[in-house]
């Protein structure tokens, strides 16, 4: 018979595992894109399998994860200074252009306004769920928010450096 | 607190576009060897990078030291009334320029504050009498004498005058309220970050328009770069306008808009440049060497026309 002790620990770290994947993961991947987000995303199970017991007894274990991840994504852009949203492949593109789009002025805004910017108008969290996770206050959720959405929403994006930022995908074809 | 309804369709795409995120990011689990990031990929990559950053770390340097030799003369600016380097003030000058500018300036933040404190969250409260305005930035150009008052200098989003002192003693005086020169989300574990923000402002003396840069280093944490000097530079020249720093806080004005770069220099910061950024509307994120991110942050461009005439209580 299983004791009831561990097999509670088992089951909340199972709920934390669950947690991870649903919460942690899109707010990673918002971020840093599919590939880092979701690489970060398999360090941060494994960093939690090794360190479950402390963080079983924390009161907000994602944000802590999320800080780890934090540290975790430097060795991932430290010799690779370029965008890894939304992909490390230039060929994933959606073939709604309208998605497409809108992925690539994602790309051109800052990391901290398009993880807020997806995460609260994508996958409908709320700011102070957002603002949990990364441990910010709410008014820095919503100056990410309104300032990048201000950014998706201009449409003088003429100015030749910002063009380039915004659209790596384009800047891979020119260099080709 | 602006939390304004987006559009359907862009609700609507912002959603599309989250699924097809983390349906792939589901497939890229599921399929882990289509990882680019591995030890050894990653040893290769710094090797190559490590290659090719020598002899580029080595041009640059003799770029910079020739251009870092040149004569500064080379544009004539036509404007008596400026210096591309401040003046030294003896604390009689800087005396003369606070007297100028404080009650003005406590008049005029007053003023903004009372009509935008309904539409700015964050714009603070001032303190009771002028006496009590912090003075951030002092510099004279030329003939020119200029202040930077900040109210909430800690918030995200500062209230600031800008008091312009001419020839004659004359002041006026601009408000900035609710800029952010804090937009950066610093990141709880990056101890070595070093970051400046920076916020570009078309002033208009008399009809003559000057660029003014006003920045901020981010002190959070152990940077703080009181030694360092910055300098900005137009894009149609390599003149050096030099800034004023004070605390965590540097000035410069050039006599007319033009796109610029920023280089900032130190005891306790590697020299770098940045730029060009041009003046108004861009947000543009940079990196120097040892692979410390900063950023430098144009958010709006603001049209600052000073009243002449600012009633004194």
């Amino acid at each position: 018979m299983d004791n009831p002790a561990t097999s509670s620990s088992a089951s909340e770290f199972e709920t934390l595992l669950v947690l991870i994947r649903s919460r942690l993961r899109p707010a990673l991947v918002a971020k840093w894109g599919i590939e880092v987000g979701t690489d970060i995303s398999s360090d941060i199970e494994e960093y939690s399998w090794q360190h479950s017991d402390r963080l079983l007894r924390m009161d907000n274990p994602l944000g802590y994860l999320y800080r780890v991840a934090q540290s975790r994504s430097r060795r991932y852009k430290r010799w690779m200074n370029q965008s890894t949203f939304p992909s490390k492949f230039p060929e994933v593109v959606h073939e709604d252009q309208s998605v497409h789009g809108v992925l690539e002025l994602l790309a051109g805004v800052t990391e901290e306004q398009r993880q807020c910017i997806l995460l609260i108008h994508a996958f409908d969290w709320t700011y102070e769920e957002v603002a949990d996770l990364l441990g910010v206050s709410r008014s820095v959720i919503n100056n990410h928010v309104h300032r990048g959405l201000s950014r998706l929403r201009q449409e003088s994006f003429s100015e030749p450096l910002l063009k380039k930022k915004i659209s790596p995908t384009s800047q891979m074809k020119e260099l080709r | 607190m602006n939390t304004s309804p987006l559009p359907p369709d862009l609700e609507k795409v912002l959603k599309s576009a989250g699924n097809f995120l983390m349906q792939r990011s589901d497939e890229y689990f599921e399929t882990p060897e289509n990882s680019f990031h591995g030890e050894k990929k990653g040893f290769i990559t710094r090797t190559r990078v490590f290659a090719l950053a020598v002899p580029v770390v080595a041009i640059a340097l003799v770029a910079l030291s020739l251009f870092t030799g040149r004569p500064s003369e080379e544009i004539k600016m036509a404007k008596a009334a400026w210096s591309p380097i401040p003046a030294v003030l003896s604390s009689k000058e800087m005396n003369d320029i606070d007297v100028a500018c404080r009650q003005k300036s406590f008049v005029k933040l007053r003023s903004a504050i009372e009509s935008l404190k309904n539409e700015v969250a964050s714009l603070a409260e001032l303190p009771p009498s002028a006496d009590g305005l912090q003075l951030n930035l002092i510099e004279r150009r030329g003939t020119t004498g200029l202040a930077v008052y900040v109210v909430n200098e800690e918030s995200s989003e500062i209230t600031a005058s800008i008091c312009v002192v001419g020839a004659d003693g004359t002041s006026e005086v601009a408000v900035l309220a609710g800029i952010t020169l804090n937009g950066f989300f610093l990141e709880p574990e990056s101890l070595d970050e070093k970051r400046i923000n920076t916020h570009s402002i078309t002033l208009n003396l008399h009809g003559e328009m000057y660029s003014l840069m006003i920045g901020q280093f981010r002190t959070a944490y152990k940077f703080s770069c009181i030694e360092c000097s910055v300098v900005f530079r137009g894009d149609d020249s390599d003149q050096q306008v030099v800034a004023t720093i004070a605390g965590n806080k540097f000035m410069a004005w050039m006599p007319k808009t033009m796109n610029y770069t920023v280089e900032v220099s130190g005891a306790d910061v590697e020299k770098f440049v940045i730029g060009p950024y041009a003046v108004g509307g861009a947000y543009l994120e940079f990196s120097n060497s040892k692979d410390r991110w900063g950023g430098v942050g144009l958010w709006s461009q603001t049209t600052l026309v000073p009243s002449p005439t600012v009633p004194v209580p």
